[in-house]
């Protein structure tokens, strides 16, 4: 007979997922009548729950990501330019101010390029694109694609777009309090392309989100705030907030009301607020840094280096 | 979730990127030191890809890149290239000041989070082994089996030091709560 010493060590074993086949049932049917085990499960779960709670937000420094980036883009090229590790050590401090001053001369250099103030005008349009689109679907223009599925709705759009369509992960995680639903999306044109138009809903708001190719549209202007290797560039229109970014190839352009304040407040302007909200994982993050679907080809990892 | 996939396709480009953010936690709590956890990683990243057409179609990438970062770690010891963090035994080594995530923002403790900024504490306290592996289970939520492989021990081990390293975080859990309320770290 299984004593409660054992009880106890398969009550942990059951929390993480360890406990397998007849052991399983075992537990599974003493735990029926037995208050005395029933309580120290809970108790564990409890426990489990709260250590978890307290996973620490970690986010790697983006000048590491940018390097790992590059490194995966051309490893022949940087492998080589390592500089030893010791050596590293003992340039650091010098190192970052460095670099921090050469970002400035890239930055300074660009707003006086010819090619700078294209790529703002073409920001500019896009921008325009979404907050046309995001008015429209406010004036009850139909969804082409109605579905809370993001598996769904890129599939429907994969088929649609001429870019490698990708999709963040808005309001599929259970933990997310910020209340995102996907609610589907629709096929518009920019530039004389395809692009893709998602809508997600809140209690009393909704956001609306246009992705197209980085070839047809890239961010720039507004209000510059970095996060997680990305650049994002947000602004007020109006009664409108705007936010835009380019990851790995594509564009995407975010507008919500300003008016939705307090903690619905777009995440990507507010991130310490987002953060606080964020419990095990941290769905804003994933909402915001869609991860890449296989099929992008190598050479697109290129547009993320600025 | 279908995003989550990405890594296992070697064509790929970002190979194995969606890690970063938690290889590199595991690196600050090897290191204890952000220099160094950040050389720890991008040698990760770079030892993975050219050991990456290695991979099996079924292997667990994501345990496989600790498993990497851990064995750069354990030859850099080896080879006196750092202080010996992993050898101390079960004591306390004083507060959770270099536990990743320790130097957050303030303004993101707030209502809710000082139970969590306790245990992060008690986890600080913890012997580095006890760490690690409650990092490796709750944390980032790898199986026995797989905290096995990057620690290279039994998965029974596994268990056992988990259940000790749990038993000694609830009892210094229980001290900080028996504690008066000033004592406790502040968090505002
Ligand atoms: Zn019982």
């Amino acid at each position: 007979m299984t004593n409660h010493d054992d009880y106890s060590i398969m009550i942990q074993l059951f929390i993480d997922d360890e406990l397998k086949g007849q052991e399983r049932e075992d537990l599974i049917s003493h735990l029926k009548d037995c208050a005395r085990c029933q309580e120290e499960l809970e108790e564990a779960k409890s426990f489990s729950v709260r250590v978890r709670g307290a996973r620490p937000q970690v986010e790697a420094p983006p000048a590491l990501r940018e390097k790992i980036l590059s490194h995966m883009s051309n490893p022949a090229q940087q492998a080589t330019s390592y500089p030893p590790i010791q050596k590293r050590y003992s340039v650091r401090p010098y190192w970052r101010p460095l670099a921090a001053a050469a970002m400035v001369l890239v930055t300074v250099a660009g707003v006086l390029s010819i090619s700078y103030l294209r790529r703002e005008a073409r920001a500019e349009s896009f921008v325009d694109a979404a907050v046309a689109e995001h008015r429209g679907a406010g004036d009850g223009r139909p969804l082409d694609v109605q579905s809370d599925s993001p598996d769904v709705v890129a599939t429907w759009f994969a088929q649609r777009v001429s870019f490698p369509f990708r999709i963040p992960n808005a309001g599929v995680a259970a933990d997310d309090r910020a209340n995102y639903t996907l609610a589907g999306g629709r096929l518009v044109k920019f530039g004389g392309e395809p692009a893709a138009l998602l809508e997600f809903r809140m209690p009393n708001n909704r956001i609306s989100l246009l992705v197209s190719s980085d070839k047809l549209a890239a961010a720039a202007g507004g209000k510059v705030t970095r996060s997680a290797g990305l650049n994002f560039h947000a602004k007020d229109l109006g009664e409108l907030h705007v936010a835009t970014w380019d990851n790995k190839g594509l564009t995407y352009a975010l507008i919500s009301s300003v008016a939705m304040g307090g903690n619905n407040s777009c995440p990507t302007c507010h991130r310490e607020r987002a953060a606080a909200a964020a419990t095990l994982k941290r769905p804003h993050e994933r909402f915001w840094h869609a991860q890449p679907l296989p099929e992008i080809s190598a050479n697109q990892v290129n547009h993320f280096s600025y | 979730m279908m995003f989550q996939k990405v890594g296992r396709n070697s064509e790929n480009e970002g190979f194995g990127i969606e890690y970063l953010d938690s290889l590199y936690g595991y690196a600050l709590m090897l290191t204890r030191n952000s220099v160094e956890a950040e050389d720890l990683v991008q040698e990760t990243y770079v030892r993975a890809l050219k050991a990456q057409h290695r991979l099996r179609e079924d292997s667990n990438i994501k345990g496989w890149f600790f498993t990497i970062l851990r064995n750069i770690r354990l030859n850099e010891i080896r080879k006196g290239k750092t202080g010996p963090h992993l050898v101390d035994v079960d004591g306390e080594e004083g507060g959770a000041d270099l536990l990743p995530g320790h130097t957050r923002n303030s303004q993101e403790i707030l209502i809710g989070k000082e139970d969590a900024e306790q245990v992060q504490v008690a986890i600080g306290r913890l012997s580095a082994e006890f760490r690690e592996v409650i990092l490796l289970r709750e944390f980032e939520e790898l199986s026995y089996q797989e905290i096995a492989v990057v620690l290279n021990c039994p998965a029974g081990t596994v268990m056992s030091r988990l259940g000790r390293a749990r038993a000694k975080l609830r009892t210094l859990l229980a001290e900080t709560s028996s504690q008066p309320l000033s004592y406790r770290k502040a968090s505002r």
